[in-house]
């Protein structure tokens, strides 16, 4: 994916999720994020990106 | 805590209203062109229309240059205009040069971006200078050229009749009031233009609503120039802070308001100290300071959307509004002013057809929307217009020190040069038989040549080469320039088109060639705003002319 690629998924992404609205955002991240595992089908990627993910998550604050 | 303000390090001089020889009230000549604006647009305008003998009025209706924190980011595609204004040596000599800046992410460094800048360039990719000293630059560039720009200051426009074969102005000054009959208007009268709103034109587009406070003031440092944005910042958690060095000690300070914070209680004095102190203690700053001016700023993309309407042209902050990030504001404006200027001068001399002007609109509109694309994405960055923005920016910035990969997207995708890809001036058949090099439509790339001038020859840059006239770069072998060249450029003057050949050795040149993929024999043309319109591996002289024709749509 080249930088204006990610960029333009990235803005897809958003504006979707904004025309979802806020109290289904975390359902939406969530089957997204369901998606992305079957389709990377690794076992292995997808545990170290869940670690990476979380990492630093807890010492914010809530969003 | 309070600080009493200082004024900025510019002292602006202040001009009388001057009134035109009158006939009946109407100002006794016809004129060929009023430009309706003194800023950094309307200057450019007139300037670039003076550079092809083009006599030009431009009404301001301030007594002086403008005041306070406006545009302070002058691009290397400004400079190069600039330079061919006349006007560059001042603006580097004043301005500060900056090639890339940092983002932070609470205590993080998250982005170290750098600009393009190789050894091929001539001028630095942005300069800061605050709008007033540009003005004054362009204003003291103008003054030179007396003999074709009156300047009349205390001339606010506040009618007008805009007619198929021209305009009147109705004009009010401190000495009195008149008209001015004008064959074309160039509006550059800013972001609330009045002639926009006279004829009832729109612009279209998004309004944001995050606002951020703007806060210049004057510092004691060494701190080198760079862009410094702060996300989520200790000094101001939840905020995002832009700061940018100006010369003479005087810095700009961009802060985004919270949601729902109050913009007139957020800008009172009392209000913002405390947040500059904070900031300038956690950047590491102890020495002294004073505020300079406080203002408000709200993301605007939005543009008309033809920039003709009858003899009124409409330019910069008058045909567009872009947001601050990335700088397009004055730089598109002054593309605005650079791309018309000729197509102008070379209608209202009787040697191109009025169609000219319409591509004026065309390609313009075009760099606007492509302006507004970047403009809104770094917007939706910089101040998040909904939760999930906001949300996808955090999740990017906590991510991005550990994932280089994610760090393209907090880049502020500052301005740079637009090509006009799709150009109704475009020419050429040969494009297949290019590898690289600028396709017609495309602002030439910069390079160091050598300019071979009877005898001598001189080190330069390519752009040293583009003047107020349409450009011929022929990549010679050994040869002369061909007779059917030669006899093009004759026939060209003949009909009173501006048209030069600018022969380009093949020695000293290997990157230039390597550059244009070019070999002896090729021909680019150039247009007097340093566009590519039509190039050839080989040519004879009906491809030349019928390119030229086309350009000027005759």
């Amino acid at each position: 994916m080249t930088e204006a690629e990610l960029d333009t998924a990235y803005t897809h992404l958003c504006k979707t999720m904004t025309d979802l609205g806020e109290a289904r955002a975390s359902l939406f991240l969530a089957r997204f994020a369901l998606l992305a595992m079957v389709r990377i089908g690794d076992a292995g990627v997808v545990q170290g990106l869940t670690d990476d993910a979380a990492a630093g998550v807890a010492a914010g604050p809530a969003a | 805590m309070n600080r009493p303000f200082k004024p900025y390090p510019f002292t602006a001089k202040q001009y009388p209203a001057s009134l035109p020889p009158l006939a009946g009230g109407v100002d006794r000549v016809r004129r060929p062109v009023v430009v309706v604006g003194g800023g950094p647009v309307g200057y450019c305008a007139a300037l670039g229309l003076a550079d092809h003998g083009v006599p030009v009025v431009l009404l301001e209706a301030d007594d002086s240059v403008c005041f306070g924190s406006r545009a302070i980011c002058i691009s290397r595609r400004s400079l190069e205009i600039i330079s061919r204004l006349g006007a560059a040596d001042g603006f580097l000599r004043q301005g500060l040069p900056w090639t890339g800046g940092r983002s932070f992410y609470r205590d993080d460094e998250v982005l170290n971006f750098r600009m393009p800048m190789d050894e091929n360039q001539k001028h630095p990719p942005m300069i800061n200078l605050a709008q007033y000293s540009i003005e004054q630059l362009l204003l003291d560039a103008a003054e030179q050229k007396s003999d074709l720009i009156e300047i009349r200051w205390q001339n606010r426009v506040t009618a007008i009749d805009a007619r198929e074969d021209g305009a009147r102005l109705t004009v009010e000054t401190p000495e009195g009031c008149y008209a001015v009959e004008a064959d074309w208007v160039v509006a550059a009268d800013g972001g609330r233009s009045f002639l926009r709103e006279a004829l009832g034109l729109k612009l279209k587009g998004a309004s944001y609503e995050g606002r951020y406070l703007i806060v210049d003031i004057v510092l004691d440092t060494t701190r080198p120039v760079e862009r410094l944005a702060y996300f989520d910042p200790p000094c101001n958690p939840g905020s995002t802070v832009l700061v940018h060095k100006q010369p003479e000690g005087v810095w700009r300070v961009d802060y985004q308001l919270r949601d729902g914070e109050d913009p007139d209680e957020a800008i009172k004095p009392e209000n913002v100290m405390p947040r500059v102190e904070s900031l300038l203690g956690m950047m590491g700053e102890t020495g002294a300071w004073s505020p300079v001016w406080i203002g408000i700023y709200k993301a605007n993309a939005l543009t008309l959307d033809d920039y003709r309407h009858r003899r009124v042209l409409f330019a910069g902050d008058a045909a567009h509004l872009l947001p601050i990030f990335g700088v397009r504001g004055a730089n598109s404006g002054i593309d605005d002013a650079d791309n018309l200027a000729w197509k102008l001068a070379l209608v209202v001399k009787g040697r191109a057809s009025e169609r000219l002007i319409d591509s004026y609109s065309a390609e313009r509109v075009a760099a606007a929307r492509e302006n507004l694309s970047y403009g809104t994405k770094s917007t939706e960055f910089m101040a998040p217009p909904s939760f999930a923005f906001e949300l996808m920016r955090k999740a990017v910035l906590g991510l991005a020190v550990k994932f280089p990969e994610l760090r393209s997207l907090i880049n502020p995708r500052q301005s740079s040069a637009i090509a006009y890809t799709t150009s109704p001036l475009n020419a050429g058949t040969q494009e297949a038989e290019f590898a690289g090099g600028p396709a017609p439509g495309t602002v030439l790339p910069e390079c160091p040549l050598a300019i071979t001038e009877g005898p001598s020859v001189r080190a330069g840059h390519l752009t040293d080469l583009i003047g107020p006239r349409i450009t011929a770069l022929y990549f010679a072998g050994d040869d002369a320039v061909p007779n059917e060249l030669t006899a093009c450029e004759a026939s060209m003057l003949a009909r009173d088109i501006p048209f030069a050949i600018v022969r380009v050795a093949r020695k000293g040149n290997d990157r230039l060639l390597a550059m244009y993929d070019a070999a002896p024999g090729t021909l680019y043309l150039v247009r007097p705003d340093g566009h590519v319109f039509a190039r050839w591996r080989r040519f004879d002289a009906g491809d030349v002319t019928r390119a030229v024709d086309h350009l000027l749509q005759t």
